[in-house]
């Protein structure tokens, strides 16, 4: 089987994520943008019982109900997201490979809080929430 | 000049070189505000700042320090390299700034943390060299193989 691995930029903390990811999605939330500080976070979905975090440094924030954002406590960095509504999952920050070339996005979430003038894997599904609450855009 | 003859455009720069634009990290614990045009809005590709963020590429927007000012608690800071610091909100984990050690008189801030980030659009790539493909797109923007030159 094949695997990712990766981790926080100071190291303190690594994952191992065995297997393809399921999805590949562009999260255009405020939310997303807020954590990572950037135009767009990009996370890999896996299925929690696939993907194993190490390290004494792990530290997490529950931005919203039923949901768990996890960071390093030492260096900063923002490593995943999880969900009660979606709680086999967890979703972890393509930043966080150690080659995010290695993944391909699939979708796109949350389009209608995309940044105007960020015109991104175009050619890919984009949903204005996310497929489990909102159709695909033509 | 009496205010009202002077030209729309020279009102226009004027009303950019006073706007204030505020922003924060996710949790609202830490808070910031900058005054007037960034000197520089930058994608960077480099494998550092995607670490740092967890994300793709990290769009900063580069701001003389006398137009930044903290208007609400405070961020902590790492260490990443010789020549870099980031500094995060320990309690959300939002990554909001980059300072170059040595380059006191600047802050860069990752505009995903600005209330309002549609209203920085890029400028140019750098380190570029370093880039995942398929977040690269042409867009005619000018690319840096690795920082832009001083």
């Amino acid at each position: 089987m094949t695997s990712h691995s990766g981790g926080c930029l100071c190291g303190a903390v690594r994952f191992v994520a065995r297997g393809e990811p399921r999805w590949v999605a562009h999260c255009h939330c405020r939310s997303c943008r807020k954590h990572t500080g950037s135009v767009v976070s990009t996370s890999a979905g896996f299925l929690k019982e696939n993907v194993t975090y190490t390290g004494t440094t792990l530290a997490s924030f529950a931005s919203s109900p039923g949901v768990v954002r996890r960071h390093c406590e030492r260096c900063g960095t923002p490593l995943s997201y999880e969900s009660a509504e979606r709680a086999a999952e967890i979703d972890v920050l393509v930043g966080t490979f150690d080659d995010p070339a290695a993944i391909q996005p699939t979708l796109h979430v949350w389009t209608e809080e995309r940044l105007p003038w960020l015109h991104l894997d175009e050619n890919l599904p984009r949903y204005p929430k996310t497929p489990r609450n909102s159709k695909r855009e033509e | 000049m009496p205010k009202s003859t002077r030209r729309p455009a020279t009102r226009a720069r004027k009303a950019r070189a006073a706007a204030l634009h505020t922003g924060g990290c996710l949790c609202g614990a830490v808070r910031f505000r900058a005054r007037g045009q960034p000197l520089l809005v930058e994608n960077c590709h480099c494998s550092m700042c995607r670490k740092a963020a967890g994300a793709p590429m990290v769009t900063s927007a580069n701001f003389a320090k006398d137009a930044f000012r903290w208007t609400k608690g405070k961020l902590k800071y790492y260490r990443s390299s010789a020549t870099g610091e980031r500094g995060f909100c320990a309690k959300c984990g939002s990554q909001v700034t980059f300072h170059r050690i040595g380059r006191d008189d600047q802050v860069s801030i990752n505009v995903g943390c600005l209330d309002h980030p549609e209203t920085f659009k890029p400028q140019c790539h750098i380190y570029a060299a370093d880039a995942i493909p398929w977040m690269l797109r042409k867009d005619g923007l000018p690319r840096h193989k690795r920082g832009v030159p001083d």
